[in-house]
C-alpha cells in the first residue's frame, strides 16, 4: 500500500477548533487531578493501600495528559509560525531519541541511523517530526526503525524504515490509529501533525509497505545550501 | 534610551523594573503577553512553552514573577508552579488561565502560586496584578477570595482536622494527635477511635517520638506549630 498526504482542508480546521477547546477542557482535568495526587502523594508513603491508589492514579493520569499533548499538538500544528534556520538531521534525530527514551527502551527498539544532512527548517517541528514517525513505528510493534537522508533537487529525502505493522487505510486522517495502538497510547494525530510539519516547510511526506515487511515513512524537507 | 526608561514603569515606587517569565504554549498568546507588560514597562526576561521550561528558566533567572499558563504538553502549569515556589521560594506565580473553575484556582493557590486570574479579567489589568504580586499580595477574585473565606471559617478553634502536606505522622497518628489536642485521656481516644487503649498508647509514644518531644502537652505545642506553618513541612521538628 502507498499512501501520500493529502492537503489540509476546511474539515480539518473545524477539528482542530475541536481539538484545542478539547485538549483545554481535559488538561484542566487532569491538572486539577495531578494537584490532588501530589498532596495525596506524601500520605500514601505511609499508607500502604493508599500508596498503591494514588500510583495507580497517577499513571491514568499520565495517560490521560499524554491525550492532551497529542490534541495541543494537532491544534497548533496548523497555526505553527516557522522559526527558520539550519537544523543538522542527526541533531535533530538526537533530541527526539532522548524525548522518547523512555518509550524506545520500553519497547526494546532499536534505533539506527547513518549520517544525516542539514536541512533548512524548524528545529523545533522537525524534532516533533522525527518523535512522531518514531512513536507511530513504536505504536505499530516495531523493534528496529532505521533513518537515512539523501539530497536530492534542492531537498532532503529521509527515510524512516521499522519493522512494524504496515499502514492502513488513510494514514494521514486524523484519529486513523492507522498503524494501530501498540504499547503507546496517545490521540492518533501523531501522522497528521507530521504531514502538517512537511507540508509548513514546503516538503512531502509519503508512507509505504515496505518490500521486506513493515513500513517506511518517507518525506522531504529543504536542503541547506 | 529604551522606550521603557522613557515610559517609566507606571508606579513611581518601583527603582528596578518588575522581570517576569512568560510561560504558554501558544507563541501567538506569548508575543501578546509581552508585549502588553513591556508597554507597561515591565521586563520579560524569557518566554517558555511548557513547564518544564518554565521550572528550569525560573530556576536560573530567578524572576521576581512567573505568568504561568494552566494546560500546556508535559508538565502543566499547577506542577510547574509547585516545583517553581518550591526550588525558589522568593518566585512568585500568578495563574493565568481560561478556566474560571474555583477549584482549579484553589488548587493552584495550595501549589505555591500568589494568584489565579481568569484571561477574561482583560489583560489591561495584569501589569498592576504582577506589581502586586511581586510586593507580596495575593492576586484572586472576590469569589475566590470568599471561598477561602469560607474554607477558614470551616476550620475548628483548635485546628483539630488541619494537617500539613507533608508530615512524618501517619494519618492514624494525627487523628491521635487530634484528639489530644482535645484533652482527651487515653481511654477516651481509644473509645472513640475504636482502638485498644494498648495500641492507642502506642500510637502516642510514636507520636511523640516522631515530633521530638517529651510529654503530651509538648506535642500539643508542636501539632499547633505544624498547623501553622511554622515547622516547614513537619519534618525539621521531627529531625
Amino acid at each position: 500500500m502507498s499512501s501520500s498526504a493529502p492537503a489540509f482542508n476546511g474539515a480539518e480546521a473545524d477539528l482542530d477548533a475541536y481539538a484545542a477547546q478539547a485538549a483545554h477542557q481535559l488538561g484542566e482535568a487532569v491538572a486539577l487531578m495531578r494537584g490532588y495526587l501530589a498532596l495525596l502523594e506524601p500520605r500514601g508513603e505511609h499508607d500502604a493501600e493508599l500508596g498503591t491508589v494514588v500510583r495507580g492514579m497517577a499513571a491514568g493520569a499520565e495517560r490521560a495528559q499524554r491525550f492532551v499533548d497529542d490534541l495541543l499538538d494537532l491544534a497548533a500544528s496548523g497555526r505553527e509560525a516557522l522559526a527558520v534556520g539550519a537544523v543538522p538531521l542527526g541533531e535533530a534525530l538526537g533530541a527526539a531519541r532522548l524525548r522518547l527514551v523512555d518509550d524506545l527502551r520500553d519497547a526494546g527498539a532499536d534505533l539506527r541511523s547513518k549520517p544525516l544532512p542539514v536541512v533548512r527548517g524548524d528545529r523545533e517541528l522537525i524534532v516533533r517530526l522525527l518523535c512522531h514517525l518514531l512513536r507511530a513505528s513504536l505504536a505499530a510493534g516495531a523493534t528496529t526503525i532505521e533513518v537515512e537522508g539523501v539530497h536530492k533537487d534542492g531537498f532532503v529525502r529521509v527515510e524512516v524504515r521499522d519493522d512494524g505493522q504496515p499502514a492502513s487505510g488513510e494514514p494521514f486522517a486524523p484519529f486513523a490509529r492507522a498503524r494501530g495502538r501498540g504499547p503507546l497510547v496517545g490521540a492518533g494525530v501523531g501522522l497528521t501533525v507530521s504531514r502538517r510539519i512537511v507540508q509548513l516547510h514546503g516538503g512531502a511526506i509519503g508512507l509505504d509497505a515496505d518490500a521486506g515487511g513493515g513500513a517506511v515513512a518517507t518525506f522531504t524537507l529543504p536542503a541547506e545550501e | 534610551m529604551s522606550k521603557q526608561e522613557l515610559e517609566g514603569s507606571g508606579n513611581p515606587r518601583d527603582e528596578d523594573p518588575l522581570r517576569v517569565i512568560v510561560v504558554d504554549d501558544d507563541p501567538l498568546a506569548r508575543r501578546m503577553l509581552r508585549d502588553v507588560l513591556q508597554d507597561a514597562g515591565i521586563v520579560v526576561i524569557a518566554e517558555a512553552g511548557g513547564g518544564r521550561e518554565a521550572i528550569e528558566l525560573s530556576t536560573y533567572y530567578k524572576p521576581d514573577v512567573v505568568v504561568m499558563d494552566l494546560v500546556m504538553p508535559g508538565i502543566d502549569g499547577i506542577a510547574a508552579t509547585r516545583q517553581i515556589t518550591h526550588q525558589t521560594p522568593d518566585v512568585r506565580v500568578v495563574m493565568l488561565t481560561s478556566s474560571d473553575s474555583e477549584e482549579v484556582g484553589l488548587m493552584t493557590l495550595r501549589a505555591g502560586a500568589s494568584g489565579f486570574l481568569c484571561k477574561s479579567v482583560g489583560l489591561d489589568a495584569l501589569p498592576r496584578a504582577l506589581r502586586c504580586a511581586k510586593e507580596g499580595e495575593a492576586v484572586v477574585s472576590r469569589q475566590l477570595t470568599m471561598r477561602l473565606i469560607e474554607g477558614m471559617r470551616r476550620v475548628r478553634e483548635d485546628g483539630a482536622g488541619m494537617r500539613p502536606i507533608r508530615s512524618p505522622l501517619t494519618p492514624r497518628e494525627w487523628e491521635v494527635l487530634d484528639l489530644l489536642c482535645q484533652e482527651r485521656s487515653t481511654d477516651d481516644i481509644a473509645d472513640t477511635l475504636v482502638l485498644s487503649v494498648e495500641t492507642v498508647r502506642s500510637h502516642i509514644k510514636s507520636v511523640l517520638r516522631k515530633l521530638g518531644v517529651r510529654s503530651r502537652q509538648e506535642a500539643i505545642k508542636a501539632a499547633g506549630r505544624l498547623r501553622s506553618g511554622l515547622v516547614p513541612d513537619g519534618l525539621a521538628e521531627a529531625s
